[in-house]
């Protein structure tokens, strides 16, 4: 296996990591490219609609390192079943843009349909081109997942407020953590290392 | 005109959570005594996954304890009457075991879920978050093991799975949302 979880880690916390208590850790890329950018002066989206807006770029640029991995030649011959299961967990992350961008445009703003470039700059794009074979692709998308996770278990506990978003992050954050840990019992690493889920690793939660 | 309603108290949920985590783990202790389960080679599995539930049930009973209510010993007897009892009378393999497991995993899944954006104390909803991630996790190996035993292997003993060996058709099959319409309502396991 070429990539790690801890090799991954790191990249990470060198790029959008913002750390479990969400006070001290740095947040080195905060930046998202996503059609919400609006000119200046106008205000940006706060609160919950912010968080939907940052999770539905995430989860764009995650589709997207699912169908980069899916392209890779370098891989050789995907079995069909593990190419099945990264195009379906791609399709999961499409709807979950979907469903955040159902809560952007109830809210009168426009839906996010880019990725976040920050993450695919810092994290998918130096951790897909480290992938050398198909363990390490597993690997790979198993760093993200798990990201995600983690990321929205830090929004349930200390940012959302509303019903809807709650709701949504609920939602997902399971599924994140499913899809991790299926791809974990390809990777040999433990599918369920804890009993309980942890904010470690999560990324910012809002653009600055 | 209807009386408005109210969201039952966060300790109803925890109480209920407790509950549901009680009924896991008796059913996987049933589950693990069958000749066929133990055949399947997932002990140890099933050893980490109780473990698991208990320090749930833990921290369910503790939230219930420092929300003012009493800690849940006991079963959730409605979901064993409605789906334990009926449903492990129809085990009768290890892929049925392990299907079963899988809904159980779900069924918990979304009980915590479904009081996610209910409750009102913030550290009953972290842990019911927590939880229901780990749930998850639970489930997607039981549906990996399941999509391994449909093809045709009779024990899951080699890890890491060999991506070769996954069938292309996953049972289950994984779903994009954790829905609730299986959640057990809030209030099923009280304790009075």
């Amino acid at each position: 296996m070429t990539v790690s979880r801890r090799a991954f880690l790191l990249v990470a916390a060198a790029g959008a990591v913002a750390g479990c208590s969400g006070g001290s850790h740095p947040r080195a890329s905060t930046t998202t490219t996503t059609s919400t950018t609006a000119p200046p002066g106008v205000p940006q989206p706060s609160g919950d609609v912010a968080v939907a807006a940052r999770a539905a770029a995430l989860e764009n640029a995650t589709a997207a390192a699912y169908a980069s991995v899916l392209g890779l030649d370098r891989l050789g011959a995907v079995p069909a079943g593990l190419k099945g299961l990264w195009q379906t967990f791609e399709s999961h992350h499409r709807d979950h843009a979907t469903a955040w961008n159902a809560i952007l445009t109830a809210a009168g703003e426009a839906a996010v349909t880019s990725g976040d470039a920050g993450f695919a700059g810092s994290v998918v794009a130096p951790g897909l081109a480290a992938v050398k074979d198909l363990g390490g692709a597993v690997a790979f998308v198993v760093g993200i997942e798990r990201a995600m996770a983690a990321t929205y278990l830090m929004a349930i506990d200390g940012t959302l407020t509303t019903a809807g978003a709650l709701q949504t992050a609920a939602a997902i954050q399971p599924m994140e953590m499913q899809h991790a840990a299926m791809l974990e019992l390809l990777a040999g690493t433990d599918p369920v290392p804890a009993s309980f889920a942890t904010t470690t690793g999560a990324l910012a939660l809002s653009s600055s | 005109m209807t009386a408005p309603t109210t969201a039952p108290p966060d300790t109803a949920g925890a109480q209920t959570a407790a509950a549901v985590e009680n009924v896991l783990i008796a059913t996987y202790a049933h589950l693990a005594a069958l000749p066929y389960v133990q055949d399947l080679g997932l002990g140890a599995f099933f050893a980490q996954t109780v473990q698991h539930h208990n320090e749930h049930l833990t921290a369910f009973n503790a939230a219930a304890v420092r929300l003012g209510g009493k800690a849940q010993p006991g079963l959730d007897e409605a979901l064993m009457a409605s789906v334990v009892t009926p449903g492990l009378g129809k085990v009768a393999s290890g892929i049925d075991a392990v299907m079963f497991s899988a809904r159980l995993e779900m069924i918990a899944a979304a009980t915590c879920t479904a009081q996610v954006a209910t409750v009102a104390d913030a550290l009953l909803r972290a842990s019911l978050a927590a939880v229901a991630g780990v749930e998850c996790q639970h489930q997607g190996v039981l549906l990996v093991v399941a999509s391994l035993l449909s093809a045709g292997a009779t024990a899951v003993t080699a890890f890491p799975v060999a991506p070769a060996r996954l069938p292309p058709t996953l049972q289950g099959p994984p779903v994009a949302f954790l829905r609730t319409d299986q959640a057990r309502p809030p209030t099923e396991g009280v304790v009075h």
